[in-house]
């Protein structure tokens, strides 16, 4: 009994050991599944080669002989085997929600450009200054992804999360009952396109990515960019419903069957870093120069023609937060991305300049020291170091030489570049620069003074050492000055959604395709000519006037022009009266000017004066960084006196607004009162500097004399000390 | 802005000279602590001398020219602290119309700084008995040795003090250092520039007792 009660023990006891042992082994390989990531990956940098079905919508394989077979989805596709929620919320996708990344430095916003009315209104959700927010104005989101879609990487506004979300505006804009577009049940959501970005090689054609989202085959567009397949027709054709719709209308895919390996699958031409090309589809910016002279007399990025891409700065892991590469972004961890910007490359974030922001916390050196990539040490011999507390590295290192005027420039979202159009470098929207403005340029000095400091970029920039002035450093701007329909009331300006601004103004301003075109054209009827010229001479062939008849009907159209373009302005403001009547003062916004109805007369507008409308006089601008000129090339490399010294550009440059009302007066500002600078005292100091080669000659001769004097005494004190200790010892 | 001055001055301490040494002080705590204990120290010093009723040894009466040097020489040193110093204190930070001014009167300060060099050595007080020296050319010169040492070694510190602010200046207008070299140098003008201060102070006190015949 007790040795069967002892093998019965013996048995638990190794059952027992059997049971923990396999636990034990059970938890750790579970506990090591649980640590793998969720998708497979190749983790080889020479590339996976991207054989690959393709998915619709539906997740059904894509069949490149059906009629009827849909669009490739680039979420489904992709999404098999990349984390494509994380994706989608990266910084280019996460412009509306802003779930992961915050709003940052002001970068371009997006420009809603109709001729027809001559708006040219800087949007944007992140509520970068002097952008307005198109929530607040009423503007669908859909209206924004089909505006804004052809320069996005698809998702954002246009993602289905983001299209359920109704307008949260609530201003008077959307009291009236003409509101912007939403035709999400017929286009479906903007799709985000991986192929967008990580394209290689040349078959993906970006430009037609943008002619389909203008088309509003938002659906279509990553399969027909990609060249897998052509497409006849537009969503834009449909009018009300697809149900409806007449079914010539409706887009037809016809898939290129060659690009379909026997097994179905498709090559896609896939790297994991961009190609600069992908990025330069939305990032390209151009001095207008460029367009009217030799664009091949210009340089690129040096960086770009060391070999660099644009991904070696602007980096991310998977989840897309791209390091935008100003000092003081915030980011999730701020020491992965300490030595991707200009300082923390080139000077390292723990000598030279002050140069972080962040805590570093990563050991190794390599990522305290710079040098990234070979990442030259600046020496900015003789150079003060105040210079590095007021200005940002692109003062000196980025964008176009700066001039006494501002000088025209374009940029690919504003100004559609990309597609096949002939330019002249006049485009509208007049956007200018480079303007050295300080980032805070926009502020109210003593509000900034008192301002508590709520995210990381503001407690960046209160840093004493980096940015001494409470403006913060003088950094290259592009700016623009807005143009909008909108409503004047307690000294601010609120924009009408532009899609209304059309609705509510075409009848008055008899405008085809561009105001600033046709609304002061005037030609004189034979009556005007009989008038101006005589019966005799009316008849005549306008080759044949005399320079005095040339001068007298030029004279005639000038004044008809101005009372034509009043009319006409004044006719758009009633209709916006009319459907806002308590809502404020409708006014035309252009050139820097506010304008409104003259009070007391019928057909005559006004400019509100300055102190009324001082606010929406103000220009956007945003900083640039790029390109990068090399040191040579860099402001100041001749001498102190390229900016201290009377008339130097960077403070007394001037930009003259660019308005869409012809002869109508624009505002004029020179940089200097943008930059709320202190000019005598910039002048006091640029009187200092003119004789400062002088002075060193003379410093440097005093200093050398009271060298000389006072070391020569003190050998001879000294001397003069041994001497009589010498003689009391002997003594 | 105290957020601002509390960043500056935490700013100074990776670039000052004291950091390469291993000493993690911010040049304002040094700023600040060095007034204090010089006033400190002095007004004890003062204590004690009054205390002791010393009498006037030897009574050196300066020339007009040296006078006129010396008060020259004091007003723009008290006016280059006010402007730098002043400005560290209360705004945390050298700019603006301070450091403008600063600048101005250091152009004046190279040049004053040679004639109280030639005036105001201890050698040169010693044995010139010129009228712009001495108000008392007969009376029989004193060696240095005479010369109350605190006086003297004040001097001395003024003088090297004075050289020093100026060189780490002065090379800093010359494209020749780097970066790392300019924040050095500035680093040293600053703290030659402190010494320099308390050099004159402390000489100016010495002058004082003197004056009073408290030592």
């Amino acid at each position: 009994m007790n040795r069967l009660f002892l093998v019965l023990r013996c048995q638990n006891v190794l059952l027992l050991t059997i049971t923990f042992v396999v636990g034990s082994f059970q938890n750790q390989w579970l506990g090591a599944a649980d640590d793998l990531p969720r998708f497979a990956r190749a983790d080889t940098d020479g590339g996976y080669v991207h054989w690959i079905e393709l998915l619709d919508e539906n997740s059904t394989k894509v069949n490149p002989n059906d009629p009827n077979a849909r669009p490739y989805s680039p979420k489904k596709t992709c999404g098999r085997c990349h984390d494509f929620e994380q994706i989608s919320h990266g910084w280019h996708f996460d412009a509306v929600e802003q779930v992961d990344s915050e709003k940052g430095r002001s970068g371009q916003p997006w420009i809603w450009s109709d001729p027809r009315t001559g708006t040219y209104l800087p949007l944007s959700y992140r509520d970068w200054q002097g952008t307005y927010n198109p929530d607040k104005l009423g503007i669908t989101r859909w209206a924004i992804a089909k505006q804004f879609g052809g320069f996005l990487p698809g998702g954002g506004p246009g993602s289905m999360e983001s299209l359920k979300k109704t307008s949260s505006a609530e201003t008077d804009a959307t009291k009236s009952e003409a509101k912007s577009k939403d035709r999400t049940a017929i286009t479906g959501e903007l799709p985000i396109d991986c192929m967008l970005c990580h394209r290689s090689g040349g078959s993906y054609s970006a430009e037609t990515w943008t002619e389909q989202i203008e088309a509003e085959n938002f659906a279509y567009a990553p399969t027909v960019a990609a060249g897998l397949a052509t497409i006849e027709g537009a969503l834009s054709r449909v009018r009300d419903s697809l149900e409806e719709a007449e079914p010539e209308f409706l887009p037809k895919l016809k898939y290129d069957v060659d690009q379909f390996r026997p097994d179905g699958k498709v090559f896609f031409n896939i790297t994991r870093k961009p190609e600069n090309k992908s990025c330069y589809h939305c990032h390209t910016h151009l001095p207008a120069e460029n367009i009217a002279f030799e664009r091949w007399t210009h340089d690129d990025d040096v960086h770009l023609r060391a070999g660099m891409k644009c991904v070696d700065c602007h980096r991310h892991g998977l989840d897309h937060e791209l390091v935008r590469g100003y000092d003081g972004q915030s980011y999730s961890r701020p020491e992965l991305i300490s030595t991707l910007s200009c300082q923390g490359c080139h000077l390292g974030v723990s000598s030279g300049v002050e140069a972080t922001t962040h805590e570093i916390d990563v050991a190794t050196i390599w990522m305290r020291e710079g040098g990234r990539l070979g990442a030259p040490k600046p020496i900015h011999a003789g150079l003060p170091p105040l210079h590095f507390d007021k200005l940002s590295c692109t003062a000196c290192h980025s964008g176009p030489a700066i001039a006494s005027e501002l000088g025209r420039q374009l940029t690919s979202q504003s100004h559609h570049l990309g597609g096949h159009e002939r330019r002249s470098g006049k485009e509208l929207p007049a956007v200018f620069g480079p303007a050295m403005l300080p980032e805070h340029w926009n502020s109210d000095l003593q509000a900034l003074s008192e301002k508590p400091k709520s995210d990381e970029h503001d407690k960046s920039s209160n840093d004493a050492s980096s940015h001494r002035s409470i403006l913060g450093k003088y950094t290259p701007h592009r700016l623009m000055w807005p143009s909008f329909w909108g409503l004047f009331k307690d000294g601010s300006v609120v924009p009408l959604d532009p899609e209304e601004s059309y609705l509510l103004t075409r009848k008055g301003l008899k405008v085809k395709k561009d105001l600033a075109e046709e609304i002061g054209e005037v030609k004189p009827s034979l009556t005007d000519r009989k008038k101006i010229l005589g019966d005799e001479r009316a008849k005549v062939k306008e080759e044949e006037w005399t320079e005095e008849e040339r001068s007298k009907v030029t004279a005639w159209v000038d004044e008809q022009s101005q009372v034509q373009i009043d009319t006409r302005i004044v006719d758009a403001l009633e209709a916006i009266a009319q459907a806002y009547p308590d809502s404020g003062t409708p006014v035309f916004v252009t050139g820097g000017q506010v304008f409104r109805q003259l009070v007391g007369e019928t057909k005559k507008i006004e400019v509100i004066p300055s102190d009324q409308a001082k606010e929406a006089m103000q220009p956007t601008a945003w900083p640039i960084a790029h390109n990068v000129r090399s040191a040579r090339h860099s402001l100041g490399v001749s001498g102190c006196l390229e900016c201290h010294q009377s008339g130097s550009a960077f403070f007394t440059s001037t930009v003259q607004a660019n308005g869409v009302l012809p002869g109508k007066p624009t505002v004029e500002s020179p940089v200097h009162e943008l930059q709320q600078a202190d000019m005598v005292r910039l002048e006091s100091w640029n009187e200092m500097f003119s004789s400062r080669s002088l002075f060193k000659y003379f410093a440097f001769g005093c200093l050398g004399l009271s060298t000389f004097i006072t070391l020569s005494c003190l050998a001879w004190s000294i001397g003069e000390r041994i001497t009589r200790r010498g003689g009391k010892i002997s003594g | 802005v105290k957020e601002s001055r509390d960043a500056e001055e935490k700013s100074v301490v990776d670039l000052n000279v004291l950091a390469d040494l291993g000493l993690q002080v911010p040049f304002n705590s040094i700023l600040a602590g060095s007034l204090i204990v010089l006033v400190a120290g002095l007004a004890l010093h003062a204590i004690l001398a009054v205390s002791s009723s010393k009498k006037l040894l030897t009574s050196h009466r300066r020339g007009w020219f040296a006078k006129l040097v010396y008060l020259a020489f004091a007003l723009l040193v008290a006016g280059l602290s006010l402007t730098s110093f002043g400005s560290l204190l209360t705004q945390g930070v050298l700019e603006h119309w301070a450091l403008l001014a600063h600048v101005g009167l250091a152009g004046a300060f190279v040049f004053v700084m040679v004639l109280f060099a030639l005036v105001w050595n201890p050698v040169v007080l010693s044995v010139n008995r010129s009228p712009i020296v001495t108000a008392n050319p007969e009376s029989p010169p004193a060696p240095t040795a005479s010369i109350w040492w605190l006086a003297k070694l004040s001097l001395w510190g003024v003088l090297i003090c004075s050289i020093v602010t100026a060189a780490s200046m002065l090379i800093a207008m010359l494209p020749i250092l780097d970066t790392d070299g300019m924040h050095a140098s500035t680093s040293l003008h600053r703290l030659s520039g402190l010494a320099l201060l308390i050099c004159l102070v402390v000489h100016l006190y010495s002058l004082a007792l003197r004056k009073l015949g408290w030592r």
